[in-house]
């Protein structure tokens, strides 16, 4: 199963964590988009996820709330964001 | 991607520009994007016009519960969870 | 149909009631997760593989 986490509040972080690390120990792929406040949680979600997701964030919600250059994830659109959601089997929204 | 067009609804709730944006993004995989508003009417302001203008151009399916949402089909709620049943994923907003 | 919906700390209440409570009526198999009192996060990963929608609320 490809899973798609939609990330777009930052008041879910244990369960956009729980959600990843089960999911990729099950052996699925997993892909997190974050936009809106979601991108505050950018770092530490690929900081304690490591390679367990594939992470991207929204660039026009990340600027005003300081948040440039995670390591570990790409910056980018909503491109990323429609992609994920028609590349992914189930979609997960935090 | 996969080949096939996804029916994405997208429902408003409480962040209706957040929501519009993101409507209007997920048009870029080709997919086929309905905005359902299930919250208070649409504030007509000037960013919520340009992304419904454009979910207009996208010839993008919207529904509200209210009157008040110039530019949408009118559905009731009685009617809602049988139609977001129709599509490949729903985000609530 | 096999349809779960996710509820979690946030989750409006209103309307949300009101679609889980005609899916169910509708005779689907409705599961509901809810993650403020449950995290069994492998449960949520077998209920995602087998459900055919998903509602995250």
């Amino acid at each position: 199963m490809k899973l798609g986490i939609l990330v777009n509040s930052n008041k879910h972080l244990e369960d956009v964590l729980g959600l990843i690390k089960a999911a990729s120990d099950a052996g699925h792929e997993v892909q997190v988009f974050a936009m809106y406040d979601g991108t505050l949680l950018t770092e530490e979600i690929c900081k304690q996820a490591g390679d367990a997701a594939e992470v991207a964030y929204c660039d026009h919600s990340a600027q005003p709330r300081g948040v440039k250059d995670v390591e570990g994830a790409t910056g980018g659109s909503q491109y990323q964001n429609a992609v994920m959601m028609h590349d992914a089997d189930k979609v997960v929204v935090f | 991607m996969a080949d096939e067009p996804k029916k994405i609804a997208v429902i408003v709730q409480d962040r209706q520009g957040e929501a519009l944006r993101m409507a209007v993004g997920l048009t870029l995989a080709d997919d086929q994007v309905s905005v359902f508003n299930l919250g208070n009417p649409i504030e007509t302001d000037e960013g919520n016009q340009l992304n419904l203008d454009t979910l207009e151009m996208m010839e993008c399916e919207r529904f509200s519960v209210n009157e008040a949402d110039e530019g949408f089909e009118q559905i009731n709620m009685q009617q809602v969870p049988a139609k977001l049943l129709e599509y490949d994923v729903v985000v609530p907003y | 149909m096999k349809i779960l919906h996710i509820i979690k700390e946030g989750t409006p209440a209103g309307h949300v009631d009101t679609i889980i409570e005609d899916h169910q009526n509708a005779g689907n198999e409705v599961t509901v997760m809810n993650l403020t009192q449950d995290k069994d996060y492998a449960k949520l990963v077998e209920l995602l593989e087998s459900s055919d929608k998903v509602f995250t609320w």
